[in-house]
């Protein structure tokens, strides 16, 4: 992601930030033009309170672009700014986002949890949930998590098995289901975001006794 | 056969109130206005309630809904002769009154036989016969049943016998046919046509390939004495109306409703 050394999302969101503001062109220019220059010098040139250029200047020294020196002028330090590179670029490596499928992830048995206060809607269908809500927070506090759901999710969801009801693999239920397997990766998303939200539950691996005379 | 009811005793008293109430306003128009004006009100409800009748005759072909249609017109002309001209000497009350009586017996029959009986309470009572688990675990999602083999004619033909005998009213789709099951006094807003949206009522879907999909509203699931196992119900509840199918297809309605009818339910729940 964002140059060589590319580290992630939030760095290039954070690049896009700063490329993002209206005088980042004539501070860009600036940086281009000048062996080095100060924020001070920056904000009267552009016409920008100083600390609004030394926010941006700030801003691609940590993401690398700039090169930092402090330099002392009557016994006042501050910084001069350099420009390390004639290029930028923005690469986000999409992924580095995809959900990894550890082994045994399908083999989890699940099933909705019981009292969850959870309202399945059907799709138009008829043979699917179209979306989930759950009311959370309490009092004046209280507000609707809802969450539209994918064909496939929709499907998925439908076959879940009841609360009480004996738990079923995630394997099971996509089979059941008849879920492509290439979608398993939204599915497995929504099984974890409904676990977190208590809608779904998992069953506990029973550990083997340790036995003893 | 005996038979331990599962279902809370129907307390539902908003008929007995709606009729109570034509009554109390009949009476109030005879008291304010005069017997003329009583009779009058009386004719319109009896109007009203006759207009209600024809209109379930139309949505269920039920015959039985005619003779309780002539039994509320007639009452319903009696009244209104006897509220316009003197009911002693007008031959045409005479006649009204005597249709009434005919009608009125001949609703009874029909009543207590229960002809013209929802079977709503029924159908939920047979649901939860073999279920013996308790444990709620209520959820708003529908339940896929499993798959038959029966044919599209079957199922319509099926719905049409269903809505026929008042088992259920039926949603016909493109692809499906939804049966909701309707208990006595909620049979209104589906015969007025109220009731587009059936999915928060108790349905059992019979799709054209095969896929039995059944539901069970929170409401029909509270009326159970106990928190029977809520999976358990709506499989039962599919399992049920599989069989009615199948007992359909075989050519013994009638013991469809010898089912029904050998619960002892009774014709006014």
């Amino acid at each position: 992601m964002t140059r060589e050394n590319a580290a992630g999302l939030r760095t290039a969101a954070r690049l896009g930030a700063l490329l993002a503001k209206d005088y980042a062109e004539r501070l860009l220019a600036l940086l281009v033009n000048y062996k080095d220059i100060s924020a001070s010098e920056a904000a009267s040139r552009a016409n920008l309170h100083i600390q609004t250029a030394q926010d941006f200047l700030e801003g691609l020294t940590e993401l690398g672009y700039l090169d930092r020196r402090e330099v002392s002028e009557r016994k006042r330090p501050y910084y001069r700014y350099t420009l390390v590179t004639s290029r930028m670029t923005l690469e986000v490596n999409l992924d580095d986002l995809k959900r990894r499928r550890s082994s045994g992830e399908l083999d989890r048995r699940i099933r909705e949890k019981a009292n969850a206060g959870a309202n399945f809607t059907l799709a138009r269908d008829g043979e699917a949930i179209g979306h989930v809500a759950k009311w959370t927070g309490e009092g004046r506090g209280r507000k609707e998590r809802r969450i539209n759901l994918t064909e496939s999710q929709g499907r998925f969801l439908y076959h879940l098995p009841f609360p009480n009801a004996k738990f079923l693999s995630v394997a099971d239920i996509i089979r059941r289901a008849r879920i492509d397997d290439q979608l398993t990766p939204e599915i497995l998303d929504i099984v974890d975001e409904l676990e977190a939200l208590g809608i779904i539950e998992e069953e506990l691996q029973s550990t083997p006794q340790r036995g003893g005379l | 056969m005996y038979h331990i009811h599962k279902l809370k005793p129907n307390r539902d008293s908003s008929l007995f109130i709606t009729h109570l109430a034509a009554v109390a306003a009949a009476l109030l128009a005879g008291v304010l206005v005069g017997v003329e004006a009583a009779s009058f009100a009386l004719a319109s409800f009896f109007g009203a309630y006759a207009v209600c009748s024809l209109l379930t005759y139309a949505r269920t072909m039920n015959k039985g809904f005619i003779v309780v249609f002539l039994f509320q017109a007639s009452a319903a002309g009696m009244l209104f002769t006897a509220a316009t001209h003197d009911p002693v000497c007008n031959p045409l009350t005479g006649a009204f009154a005597v249709s009434t009586l005919f009608f009125l017996v001949w609703t009874a029959v029909l009543a207590v036989t229960r002809q013209i009986k929802w079977r709503g309470r029924e159908v939920l009572e047979l649901a939860a016969a073999p279920v013996e688990d308790v444990g709620d675990g209520y959820t708003t999602r529908p339940l896929p049943a499993g798959k038959t083999d029966f044919t599209p004619d079957q199922i319509m033909s099926f719905a049409a016998f269903a809505v026929r005998h008042l088992i259920a009213v039926a949603y016909v789709g493109r692809e499906k046919v939804v049966l909701v099951p309707v208990s006595s006094g909620r049979e209104f807003p589906f015969i007025v046509g109220l009731k587009g949206d059936y999915t928060d009522e108790t349905w059992v879907s019979f799709g054209f390939d095969g896929r039995v999909t059944v539901n069970i509203s929170h409401r029909d699931y509270l009326q159970y004495k106990e928190a029977l196992s809520f999976e358990q119900l709506c499989s039962s509840l599919g399992d049920l109306f599989v069989g009615f199918l199948s007992a359909y297809c075989r050519g013994e309605g009638a013991r469809i409703i010898d089912r029904l009818n050998a619960l002892g339910i009774s014709s006014l729940s």
